[in-house]
């Protein structure tokens, strides 16, 4: 555990150092992230000017949801998206992948964490700075038992989705353009910033299931605000156990696929 | 008796190929009909390498050669077929087997592309958890080895391909790897980087006990470095022993070189064996090697010669008359 925390830290290091080798990137990139979070807010002032509630939720409640699930989907863009985009486009159909499994690594652990976007961590630092404000401004209060919960839930949906997108990058072995997977999934995760139970059954249940993307903001936000009790860690955890298993499934019996193109 | 480092038994590894046909309508029939096509890229491939061996792995383009380095390192899994290298099954890809090999490809890179290549070193001094002091005295030793020290903070895109190349090698090599797989490590590089290289392979080979294998298209890098040579055309396995042996075995004539002391027509020559090259007082003959000695014994004789010189053909061109009989 300690050496891939070691690793991963020396890759972070590395990505930094990557990205300010080109500074006026970083000053665009974050031009336009504030742009989308600022559109997406006067969204649901557009929505709340029309409706006192949204599937049950306040105004506050949801922008508490759309704060978190910036942070959240922040992460998983700073963290390992970007790797998995790379690993799918480029690493099986070019052989880049060659230099990552001739590694004393877990490959999966390598092809998640590799290619951090570093460019995107103005995404979760501007809606954590947003967050803390709407609560500091908006007055909830929350139970003990309702603050772990939604830290056991942010843990155990952040796990779920990494090994759940690991899962789909897997394809990347079978169809040439598998990254499509991966972009519509980010498209789909604007849906998450809005509570999924507003969605008709259908869709509610695959933004929850295999899609994953209800999970980013939602079942946390509705863990702190008790609209989901305790014992829903439950399944959470449960769901948890078997993506990753599956995963890892996955991955091992896709790795006998790679045929490493030639040099 | 000596254990050997990389021990496979009857290798073999078929890929399934799509075949498409030319044109627009190729392409919309092949949306629910395709034509597959297995190739064997490697066909029952045994041989065994002890420790400290340098090998030459030869074989025209498309003959398995580099398929069967990926399958010694892991890279790919056999179709059928048995491999072991320092013990382990190259496929299971466990970290105590990884961190003795390392895998350097001519046309591939490991290092980041926009940072300095130290960066790329010491990240894989963490990767394969090199401790401080055994990773500097042994990058100290590769850098000055390569004389990449003015180099090694420059980034990676800005380097020239032999530099890089250089650089390649070192942050294969932080390590100290039991085992290489050199694949195609001079490719595009020109004859004075070569020889650096050559010489660097040797003396790491020779300082480390390293066993290495190595492809390349260059016979100058395999003549130079490999006692040994396995021969291996469409996935089959056609030679394996000294390189000394690829003549003896196949080198069907001998070269003689004739400098003539007074004028001796192209007629005349073609009497004593099969005239290559003639611009008097030059010329140079092939002569089958059974009667080499006695041809040249007889020429000195019978004609006016100033010097005579006998030499066996190059490699390459008994290997490319080896290829071009099987392809016949």
């Amino acid at each position: 555990m300690r050496h891939y925390l070691h690793v991963f830290i020396q890759i972070w290091k590395r990505s930094a150092a990557h990205i300010l080798e080109y500074r006026l990137n970083i000053f665009i990139q974050g031009a336009f992230i504030l742009v989308y979070l600022v559109g997406m807010l006067m969204m649901l002032e557009i929505i709340f000017s029309n409706t006192q509630s949204l599937g049950g939720w306040s105004k506050s409640e949801v922008i508490l949801l759309y704060g978190i699930c910036g942070i959240m989907w922040g992460l998983i863009e700073l963290v390992y998206f970007s790797s998995l985009m790379h690993f799918m486009m480029r690493g099986v159909s070019t052989g880049e992948l060659d230099t990552i499994l001739t590694k004393p690594l877990d490959a999966q652990f390598l092809t998640l964490f590799s290619y951090p976007a570093m460019m995107e961590f103005i995404y979760p630092f501007s809606s954590a700075l947003f967050t803390g404000w709407v609560l500091l401004t908006q007055h909830y209060s929350f139970s003990l038992e309702s603050v772990f919960t939604f830290f056991a839930s942010i843990i155990l949906t952040q796990i779920l989705l990494l090994f759940l997108f690991s899962a789909y990058s897997s394809l990347a072995f079978f169809v040439t353009k598998s990254q499509q997977v991966l972009r519509t999934l980010e498209t789909l995760g604007d849906h998450s910033q809005y509570p999924t139970i507003i969605y008709p059954q259908l869709l509610k249940l695959s933004l929850l299931s295999f899609l994953g993307v209800g999970l980013v903001g939602y079942i946390p936000t509705a863990f702190l605000l008790q609209k989901l009790p305790t014992l829903g860690l439950v399944p959470l955890f449960l769901g948890t156990c078997a993506t990753v298993f599956t995963s890892r499934f996955i991955w091992k019996f896709s790795l006998r696929r790679y045929s490493s193109a030639s040099s | 008796m000596i254990e050997p480092v990389i021990n496979i038994s009857h290798l073999t590894k078929t890929f399934k190929v799509y075949k498409k046909q030319p044109g627009l309508l190729g392409s919309v029939t092949s949306l629910w009909k395709r034509e597959y096509v297995e190739v064997k890229a490697v066909d029952d491939v045994s041989f065994t390498i002890n420790p400290g061996e340098i090998i030459g792995f030869i074989g025209q383009n498309g003959a398995g050669k580099t398929t069967t380095l990926k399958m010694l390192s892991g890279l790919l899994y056999p179709t059928s077929g048995n491999v072991s290298v320092l013990g382990f099954d190259p496929w299971d890809r466990k970290p105590a087997f990884q961190k003795q090999f390392a895998l350097v490809m001519g046309q591939k890179n490991q290092l980041w592309w926009d940072l300095p290549a130290m960066e790329s070193f010491l990240l894989n001094q963490a990767i394969y958890e090199v401790p401080e002091t055994e990773f500097r005295k042994t990058l100290n030793k590769l850098m000055d080895l390569l004389e990449v020290r003015d180099i090694a903070n420059i980034q990676v895109r800005k380097l020239s391909l032999g530099q890089r190349m250089k650089c390649e090698l070192i942050a294969a090599l932080l390590h100290s790897p039991k085992v290489l797989f050199l694949d195609e490590p001079t490719i595009g590089l020109d004859v004075v980087m070569q020889k650096v290289l050559r010489d660097f392979i040797k003396s790491y080979n020779q300082d480390f006990g390293a066993t290495i294998i190595l492809t390349s298209h260059y016979m100058g890098d395999v003549k130079e470095l490999c006692k040994r040579a396995i021969i291996i055309d469409h996935g089959h396995k056609i030679f394996d022993g000294d390189l000394q042996d690829i003549i003896d075995k196949y080198a069907r004539n001998k070269i003689l070189s004739i400098i003539f002391s007074e004028k001796v027509t192209q007629k005349k020559l073609t009497e004593y064996g099969e005239v290559k090259d003639f611009e008097f007082p030059k010329a140079t003959l092939l002569v089958p090697r059974s009667i080499a000695t006695k041809t040249a014994a007889k020429m000195l004789s019978e004609l006016p010669i100033a010097d005579v010189n006998i030499e066996e053909p190059a490699i390459e061109v008994i290997i490319r008359d080896v290829f071009e009989s099987k392809a016949a």
